[in-house]
C-alpha cells in the first residue's frame, strides 16, 4: 500500500508554483497537524510499502510539531519491511535539526527542492534560499539520509546548457542517487502565468529547451543516472517507489488538504483550503471536495499517458487487460516507430528515448 | 376564358445588377393591383430567396400576370417575366427572353450602360424583341439621364431619344412605362388551333406541390387533364393543374392558350427530369420543338467537403436538397484524400458557385471546405478518338495524352477611360487575346478579349472591381475549347501529394502559383515533431519548395498523483483538437489551411 500526506504550507509562495501551498498561516499549523492525524487514523493501518510527505514544505513545521506529526503517524501506521519513506524539504534555516527529527522517526529518503545552484536563477524563481543555503542543506541531509533526491529546474531565461549541467554536477557531488529535473512550465493560476499574459516573462526558445533536455539526459545517463521517467533520473535501485506507484496505476491512500487518493476506481480530492479542511475533519466529515470515478476508458487513457512517461513504457498485456484493441493502436504505434518516436516489442510499447521532447504529441496520437 | 390574344403583352425587364429591375417590377405589380403598396410589404415578389434579396440579384426567373386597365377602357393582360441578371445564367435569360415579344431595358441614370446591359441587350436583339429603353433612378442627385441616353445610343445603337425617364422608387414614369408596353410591344402571334407548343422557361421544386413548370404557350391550347410530352426529356405526363401567377398560383379552368404565361403541374418527380428551354407538346398531336434549346452544362467545378462539426451525411442531405431546387447544380460523391469524403459539384459559373455554397452553409448550417474551382478540361488521348473530359486535376492521366484543351470565353469589360491601361494589363496577365475596343461616349470604353475561362474564375471579377474602383463591369460567354500549354501542379506535403491542393494551370504561371501556395501552407501548418518539406512539382520536377522546422518540445514535465486527472484532461483536449485536422500522410493540416491556400491562389496573383 502507498500513502501520500500533504503539508500545504510554505514560507513564501513561489511565482511558478501551482501546488496547494499557502504562506503566512503559521497560526493554524497545530490545528492542521491535528486534523491530518485525525484523517490518518481513519485510514487502514497498512502495512505501507511507501509513505510520502509532500507539500508545500513539510519542513516549514517547527521541529516539535514535525515530531508530533511523525510520532502520530508511527503510532497508527505500520510500515512494510524495506519501506520507503520520503519527505520533501526546502533549504531553509535550522535544517539540520529538522532532518534529525525526520531521520529519528524513520524517514529514509529526503527530497530537497534546490531548483538551482545559481543565485540569479533562484532569484528569478522567487526562491527563499540562495545557492549557499542549498549547498548547506544538502550537506546536512547527506549525513542523515541514505536516499536523497534533488529537484532542479531548467529552461530558465538565459540559462545556458553549461549552467544546467553544472547544477546537476553540483548535486551529484553530494552523492545524490536521484535527481528530478523539471523544465519550467508556466501553469495557469500562477504569478508567472499572469506575467506571461502581460508579456512580462522572457520568451523561451523552444529549440534551446529541447537541446537542454537532451543534454541533461545524456549527461545524467553518462553519470549513471539514466532517466526512468520524463523528469526523473536515478542510479539503479534509487528510483522513487512511491512515484512509480502512481505511474504504474497502483492504488494509493492520501490525507491532507488538497491531497488526492485513488482507491478502487475512486479518485478523491480533499478540500484545498487548509482552514476548510481542518473544519471539515473536526466536524467528523470526510473533507472530500471532489470525487471522480475512474471508468475503464479513463483508466486505459491514463495507462497510456502514465506508461509513456516511464522509460519502461507500458505492457501490451496491460493495455489488453484494460480493453484496448491492438487493431486500434498498433498501426499508429508502428507508424510512430517508423519515424523513431516509439519503441515496440512483443511485450511492451514505450516512448523512444530520443523522442522524450515529443511525449505529449505521441501520447495524444495513441490515446484512445 | 383565355384572354384575347391582341390584348396580351408578354415582356420582361433586363438590366445590370442594381439598376432597379426588382423595384420597377414591384411598382408595375402595385400599379396593376397585384400587390399592396410598398409600406407593408417587405417582400419583393420576384426575388424569392433571402439570398437573392441580399445580393440584389435574381437567381431564378419567375413570372406574374397583371391586369392593366388602359385609358382606352380595355383590360390588357400583361405577363411580366423576370430574368436572372447575371452572366452565369445567360442561358436562362435567353429562355426568358424567348417567352416574350419585348422587353424594358432599364439603365441606371447615374451609372449608365454596364456590361450586363450590353450582354442582355444583345440577347434581346438576337431574338428580335421590341426594346423599350427606361432611364431609372432619375430622382437621384447624381443622375445624368442625358449621358445615359447617349451611351444607349452609342453602345447599343438603340434610339434613346424617347427613353422613358423614371424612378421606380419614387413612382415616377410608371404609367408611361405601362403605356409603352401596350403601345410598343407587339401582341403575341401564335395559333390557338395549332398543335401545342409551350416553352418551359423555368422550373422549380416546391415542397408541397413538387415540380412546377413556368411556361409560355406559343401555339395551341393547354388544359388540365391534357396528356403532354416534354420533347427533349422524352417524357409524357398528365397535367394535374394549370393556371396563372398573380403572383400567387391561381388555377385556370380553361387552361392557357397561345400568348399566355403561367404554371403547369404534372406529377413530375425530379427537377432533373425537366430541361429549361424544352418544349411541351400534345402527346397525341405532337408539334416540332421550339428553337434555341441547349443542354445546360456546368462550366465550373469544385469539391465540397464537410468541416468542423459537420458530417458527410449532413452535407449529402444538403446537397441533395439543393439540387431539388436548382437543376443546373450537379454533384457526385468523391474522395478527396486528405479531405476525406465529399462531393464534386458543378456550377454554371463563379457566381452560381458562390450562391450555392452560401445556401448550403446558411440554410443547412454547414461548415465546409471548398477546393479550388476548376473548369472542365478536355484531354485528347494519344492514339484514341476519345476525348476525356476532366473536372478535377486528379483525373488528368500522368501521360499518354496528346494535348489538353481548355474552355474559352469571349469577355467584355466596360471600364472608365482612365483605367483602360490597367484593365488591358490584367487581361493580358490572364492570357486574354485582344479582340476589339469600342468607345461608349468619351469616358468609357468596351474592351473585348478572348480568354480562358480558367482565368476568369480565378477571381477576375474582384480584380477588375479593385482596378476600377468598382466602376468596371464584365460579362462573358462561352465560345468553345482551345488547346493550351497546361500543366498539373502537384503540392506535396512531406512528399505526399495532396489532391485537394493540386491544380491545372498554364505553364508560364505554374511556378509563381506553386510558390504562393506553399508559402501560405508554411504559415498555416503548425510545427510538427519533424521537419516538413513542402513542394510544388510538375511531374517529378520540383518548381518550388519550403521547409517547416520541427518544434522544440511538447512535454508535460510533472505528473504526480494529484495531477493525473488534470493532465489527462489537457491531453484529451489536445486529442479533440487533432480531430479538426486533416491528415496528409503524417502531417496534420488544419482545415483553415485549405481555405487560406485557396485564397492565396487568388491574392498572390
Amino acid at each position: 500500500m502507498h500513502l501520500y500526506l500533504h503539508i500545504p504550507y510554505c514560507v513564501s509562495k513561489c511565482p511558478y508554483c501551482d501546488f496547494n501551498s499557502h504562506a503566512g498561516r503559521e497560526h493554524e499549523f497545530a490545528a492542521y497537524i491535528e486534523a491530518l492525524l485525525t484523517e490518518v487514523r481513519r485510514l487502514p493501518p497498512g502495512p505501507y510499502d511507501t509513505l510520502f510527505i509532500g507539500g508545500g514544505t513539510p519542513t516549514v513545521l517547527p521541529p516539535a510539531l514535525l515530531a508530533q506529526l511523525l510520532a502520530g503517524l508511527r503510532a497508527h501506521l505500520q510500515l512494510s519491511p524495506g519501506y520507503e519513506w520520503t519527505c520533501e524539504a526546502n533549504p531553509g534555516s535550522s535544517d539540520a535539526e529538522r532532518f534529525a527529527v525526520l531521520a529519528d522517526y524513520g524517514v529514509n529518503r529526503l527530497s530537497l527542492g534546490v531548483q538551482s545552484f545559481h543565485d540569479r536563477h533562484l532569484r528569478f524563481l522567487g526562491r527563499a534560499h540562495d545557492a549557499a543555503g542549498a549547498q548547506a542543506a544538502l550537506a546536512s541531509a547527506q549525513r542523515r539520509f541514505a536516499h536523497l533526491n534533488v529537484d532542479l529546474m531548467y529552461g530558465l531565461p538565459g540559462q545556458s546548457v553549461e549552467e544546467a549541467l553544472a547544477d546537476a554536477r553540483t548535486a551529484l557531488a553530494f552523492g545524490v542517487g536521484h535527481l528530478a529535473a523539471y523544465h519550467l512550465a508556466i501553469e495557469p493560476g500562477t504569478e508567472f502565468h499572469a506575467r506571461q499574459r502581460r508579456g512580462q516573462l522572457p520568451e523561451l526558445d523552444p529549440e534551446r529547451s529541447r537541446e537542454l533536455m537532451r543534454c541533461l539526459a545524456e549527461f545524467l545517463t553518462a553519470q549513471g543516472l539514466p532517466p526512468y521517467e520524463t523528469s526523473n533520473y536515478a542510479r539503479p535501485g534509487e528510483a522513487c517507489r512511491h512515484n512509480l506507484a502512481y505511474w504504474r496505476q497502483r492504488d494509493w491512500q492520501a490525507a491532507g488538504a488538497g491531497a488526492v487518493s485513488c482507491v478502487q476506481g475512486q479518485r478523491w480530492t480533499r478540500l484545498r483550503q487548509p482552514a476548510a479542511y481542518i473544519a471539515a475533519i473536526r466536524r467528523g466529515a470526510d473533507a472530500i471536495g471532489h470525487r471522480e470515478r475512474i471508468d475503464a476508458r479513463t483508466r486505459l487513457r491514463e495507462a497510456w499517458m502514465l506508461g509513456l512517461r516511464l522509460t519502461e513504457g507500458v505492457a501490451r498485456a496491460r493495455l489488453r487487460a484494460l480493453g484496448d484493441d491492438e487493431q486500434r493502436w498498433l498501426p499508429i504505434a508502428r507508424s510512430l516507430a517508423e519515424v523513431g518516436l516509439i519503441e515496440l516489442d512483443a511485450e511492451r510499447v514505450r516512448l523512444a528515448p530520443q523522442a522524450r521532447y515529443a511525449q505529449d504529441e505521441v501520447t495524444v496520437r495513441l490515446l484512445p | 376564358m383565355p384572354h384575347p390574344q391582341d390584348l396580351i403583352r408578354d415582356f420582361c425587364i433586363i438590366a445590370h445588377i442594381d439598376h432597379g429591375k426588382s423595384t420597377l417590377a414591384e411598382r408595375l405589380l402595385e400599379r396593376c393591383g397585384a400587390m399592396a403598396a410598398k409600406e407593408d410589404k417587405e417582400l419583393e415578389v420576384l426575388d424569392n430567396l433571402e439570398l437573392e434579396r441580399e445580393r440584389g440579384i435574381t437567381i431564378k426567373a419567375k413570372a406574374v400576370t397583371l391586369d392593366y386597365r388602359h385609358r382606352d377602357g380595355r383590360v390588357y393582360q400583361l405577363n411580366l417575366i423576370d430574368t436572372p441578371g447575371h452572366v452565369d445564367f445567360s442561358y436562362e435569360v435567353t429562355r426568358s427572353l424567348q417567352a416574350c415579344e419585348g422587353c424594358l431595358l432599364v439603365v441606371d441614370a447615374s451609372q449608365g450602360v454596364q456590361a450586363q446591359t450590353v450582354a442582355n441587350y444583345l440577347l434581346a436583339d438576337q431574338l428580335r424583341l421590341a426594346v423599350v429603353p427606361v432611364i431609372n433612378k432619375i430622382d437621384l442627385p447624381s443622375a445624368r439621364p442625358e449621358v445615359a441616353k447617349a451611351e444607349i445610343e452609342e453602345s447599343l445603337a438603340l434610339p434613346a431619344e424617347h427613353a422613358i425617364l423614371a424612378s421606380a422608387k419614387a413612382g415616377i414614369g410608371i404609367d408611361e412605362i405601362l403605356e409603352a408596353v401596350v403601345r410598343d410591344i407587339p401582341p403575341p402571334a401564335g395559333d390557338r388551333q395549332a398543335p401545342l407548343q409551350a416553352l418551359i422557361f423555368d422550373a422549380i421544386y416546391d415542397d408541397y406541390r413538387g415540380i412546377i413548370l413556368y411556361v409560355r404557350v406559343k401555339n395551341g391550347w393547354l388544359r388540365r387533364g391534357d396528356r403532354i410530352r416534354l420533347i427533349r426529356s422524352e417524357r409524357t405526363y398528365e397535367v394535374t393543374d394549370i393556371g396563372r401567377l398573380r403572383p400567387q398560383m391561381e388555377s385556370s379552368p380553361d387552361g392557357l392558350a397561345a400568348g399566355e404565361v403561367g404554371y403547369v403541374c404534372a406529377a413530375i418527380k425530379a427537377l432533373q427530369d425537366v430541361k429549361v428551354g424544352d418544349t411541351i407538346t400534345d402527346a397525341e398531336r405532337p408539334a416540332e420543338p421550339l428553337p434555341g434549346f441547349r443542354e445546360l452544362k456546368p462550366m465550373v467545378y469544385c469539391g465540397l467537403y464537410p468541416a468542423g462539426d459537420s458530417t458527410y451525411d449532413q452535407l449529402r442531405e444538403a446537397v441533395q436538397k439543393l439540387s431539388l431546387n436548382d437543376a443546373s447544380f450537379v454533384w457526385t460523391p468523391e474522395s478527396g484524400g486528405a479531405l476525406g469524403h465529399g462531393f464534386r459539384c458543378g456550377f454554371l459559373g463563379m457566381l452560381h458557385m458562390e450562391i450555392c455554397q452560401e445556401r448550403l452553409e446558411r440554410e443547412h448550417d454547414l461548415d465546409m471546405v471548398q477546393t479550388a474551382p476548376t473548369v472542365t478540361y478536355r484531354v485528347r488521348l494519344r492514339g484514341q478518338q476519345r476525348v476525356l473530359e476532366i473536372t478535377t486535376p486528379s483525373e488528368l492521366p500522368r501521360e499518354g495524352y496528346e494535348a489538353i484543351e481548355e474552355p474559352m470565353v469571349e469577355i467584355n469589360f466596360l471600364v472608365p477611360a482612365e483605367r483602360i491601361g490597367a484593365v488591358m494589363q490584367l487581361a493580358q496577365d490572364r492570357r486574354g487575346r485582344f479582340l476589339r475596343q469600342d468607345w461608349l461616349g468619351q469616358h468609357r470604353c468596351r474592351l473585348a478579349y478572348r480568354m480562358p475561362l480558367a482565368e476568369v474564375i480565378f477571381d477576375l471579377f474582384d480584380r477588375l472591381k479593385s482596378l476600377t474602383q468598382g466602376y468596371g463591369t464584365m460579362d462573358y460567354e462561352f465560345c468553345g475549347y482551345e488547346e493550351a500549354d497546361l500543366v498539373k501542379v502537384d503540392i506535396l506535403v512531406h512528399n505526399q501529394p495532396c489532391e485537394a491542393l493540386a491544380f491545372i494551370c498554364h505553364r508560364s504561371v505554374a511556378e509563381r502559383r506553386g510558390r504562393a501556395i506553399i508559402k501560405r501552407l508554411k504559415e498555416e501548418i503548425p510545427r510538427h515533431l519533424f521537419e516538413i518539406a513542402l513542394q510544388a512539382a510538375i511531374g517529378s520536377r520540383v518548381i518550388a519548395r519550403e521547409t517547416i522546422k520541427s518544434y522544440g518540445k511538447n512535454v508535460t514535465a510533472k505528473c504526480y498523483g494529484g495531477d493525473i486527472t488534470r493532465k489527462r484532461k489537457l491531453l484529451e483536449k489536445q486529442k479533440e483538437g487533432k480531430k479538426r485536422m486533416k491528415m496528409i500522410g503524417s502531417v496534420e493540416v488544419p482545415q483553415a489551411a485549405f481555405l487560406s491556400v485557396l485564397k492565396a491562389q487568388i491574392e498572390d496573383e
